[in-house]
């Protein structure tokens, strides 16, 4: 099997690259495959026999090289998917769908490059005339644009011979919109050697006492991190517990200043705010830390890969209890209702954890357990193959009258 | 043409005209001239004794007479020169008007050549709304027969990825037969 993949690869500064970084040597030992990644990038990848890099310029379709299957990993970030999508619309493949809501991806490549019209008719080829009124009734300013109602998954997944998502909720989600397409949820994929260091030597190697209890988050830093959330309930905890430490490990996205709410609340002596890290510090802070905190609202229906990192870390994480999130058994993290009583449970949940080790380790275990027979690379790996398998099979030659007359 | 402008050109002629001929203003003249009443002296034409009777009629009048005509004269005197005086105001403010008059008649004149002009603009607008009703219809018809084509290369780049790889399959197919059948 010859596959041709592409996608973000580190070290660009993408969730996506990082999960290709993992997920592509336990592929590569089930196939061949040609990763396409930006012109000029020298990805950071270990190297593999059957794995072979070349520029997204290069390809030419996959006759030209006889792959058996294309496979796109798809997000929400322009400036990585722009030139996937181009290839994806020409070469219809496998899409992994990262985020379910394409809406801000077609805005930044269309809109803020002032192309309205590309816009509108992919508006209209989604929604028919609903959109097609939408969106003009956007352009002219008298409604602003409905990006939660309108998540224009479908010029991908309509072009696509199968999608993969990561959660249930995607996956329904898909269904209720394009009930023919082909689509498989195949849980996110991490490094299960994500805990080799102990928790103390990383917080020494850090600079944190021992003693320190760390609360951390991974990730870009933006408002639906509900950050401030955490803010406001460790200046009522730090008192009750002295040794209460945030890490916030990322870097914030355009436009949004945490350090001012850091200090208006008088945080600025226990926490941390790394900007982005390398990957090597990373895996330090996540060793480090004694409750991962991975809240998320609004979401577009986007799994974590920071919380899977957690988890596998045997983190006890807490997490948003909406979307992709609920789906994470009970008992390998801690859910947060979204509302008016966010901040009480917040609080709850971190006044219990931190005081009691036993009930993190036991909650960090379980999560590490669930990652192990969920996320792990080779098992992931072998359920993209299984499922490339099953596209294939549709559209075998002997199939492909009854597959061709029953789209026409 | 409307009531009003009748009126106002049949009052501009006016205007016109009594500047022209000046007659009202000699007639006012001839009044103010006349407004005053002047007692004629008597006299008598008889020969010898004409200058006698002169004398005594006027003595006779002044004795019997003056006393009651000259207030009545005074009087009449008064009322002429009040007419003649009411006439000249009313004459002014006449002309007065007359200026007005000739003011709105030129602002509407104006108002009429703008009138038309937004007739004319109108008329165009209208054909112009059709014409925009159309190109919206084709416009529409035109989109969805975009819509309808994006949908078809959508189905027909699918069915070709398909073909793609199914051509593919059977290449190694027939080159792994070719194999077979050498062997």
């Amino acid at each position: 099997m010859r596959i041709a993949y592409f996608s973000p690869l580190p070290p660009q500064k993408s969730g996506i690259a990082d999960y290709s970084a993992t997920l592509l040597p336990s592929l590569a030992e089930m196939a061949e495959i040609d990763v396409f990644v930006d012109d000029n990038l020298l990805p950071q990848l270990p190297p593999h026999p059957s794995i072979s890099i070349h520029s997204i310029s290069s390809f030419r379709g996959p006759l030209d090289k006889k792959q058996h299957i294309c496979i796109y990993q798809m997000g929400a970030n322009v400036h990585y998917h722009d030139k996937i999508f181009q290839l994806l619309r020409r070469y219809p493949g496998i899409t992994v769908l990262h985020d379910v809501n394409m809406n801000s991806f077609f805005g930044e490549l269309y809109l803020m490059r002032g192309q309205i019209t590309e816009y509108t008719r992919l508006m209209a080829y989604a929604y028919s005339e609903e959109g097609l009124s939408h969106a003009r009734s956007a352009h002219r300013g008298e409604t602003p644009y409905d990006t939660a109602k309108y998540l224009l998954i479908e010029p991908l997944i309509e072009r696509s011979l199968g999608v993969i998502v990561h959660s249930h909720y995607a996956e329904s989600l898909i269904r209720a919109r394009r009930p023919g397409v082909s689509v498989k949820r195949i849980p996110l994929v991490t490094d299960i050697a994500f805990s080799s260091a102990s928790a103390e030597e990383a917080k020494l190697q850090l600079g944190f006492e021992q003693s320190d209890l760390i609360i951390a988050a991974f990730g870009y830093i933006s408002p639906t991190k509900r950050l401030e959330k955490l803010l406001s309930v460790s200046s009522m905890l730090r008192n009750k517990i002295p040794h209460i430490k945030l890490a916030i490990v990322g870097e914030a996205i355009d436009g949004y200043d945490l350090y001012t709410e850091i200090a208006a609340l008088g945080l600025a002596d226990i926490t941390r705010v790394t900007g982005y890290v390398k990957e090597s510090e990373l895996r330090t802070y996540l060793a480090a830390t004694d409750v991962g905190f991975n809240l998320r609202y609004p979401t577009i229906g986007e799994s974590s890969a920071t919380l899977v990192a957690l988890m596998a870390s045997a983190k006890p994480t807490l997490v948003s209890n909406v979307d992709a999130f609920v789906e994470y058994p009970d008992d390998a993290c801690i859910k947060i209702d979204i509302g008016e009583h966010e901040e009480f449970q917040i609080a709850s949940a971190l006044n219990k954890l931190l005081s009691d080790a036993e009930l993190r380790r036991q909650i960090g275990h379980n999560a590490r357990r669930y990652v192990e027979f969920t996320c792990a690379p080779a098992l992931v790996a072998q359920q993209y193959m299984e499922f490339v398998e099953t596209v294939l099979n549709e559209i075998a030659p002997s199939k492909m009258k009854a597959s061709l007359s029953s789209k026409r | 043409m409307t009531e009003l402008q009748t009126i106002q050109t049949a009052e501009i002629d006016r205007s016109q005209n009594y500047h022209v001929t000046g007659q009202r203003e000699r007639s006012i003249m001839e009044l103010q001239q006349r407004a005053c009443l002047t007692p004629r002296p008597l006299t008598s034409n008889t020969p010898v004794i004409g200058g006698f009777i002169a004398w005594f009629r006027n003595a006779w009048n002044s004795v019997s007479t003056q006393w009651y005509i000259a207030p009545l004269i005074q009087q009449q005197n008064e009322f002429n020169q009040g007419v003649v005086d009411e006439l000249r105001a009313l004459r002014d403010d006449m002309q007065s008007l007359h200026a007005e008059l000739r003011i709105i008649a030129s602002e509407q004149q104006e108002l009429k050549q703008q009138t038309d002009k937004i007739a004319d603009l109108v008329d165009v607008a209208g054909v112009g709304y059709i014409r925009i009703q159309e190109l919206k219809q084709l416009l529409d018809e035109i989109s969805d027969r975009l819509i309808a084509n994006d949908r078809d290369v959508a189905a027909l780049t699918h069915d070709l990825g398909k073909v793609t790889y199914a051509v593919i399959r059977l290449d190694e197919d027939l080159k792994r037969l070719d194999g077979a059948l050498r062997s």
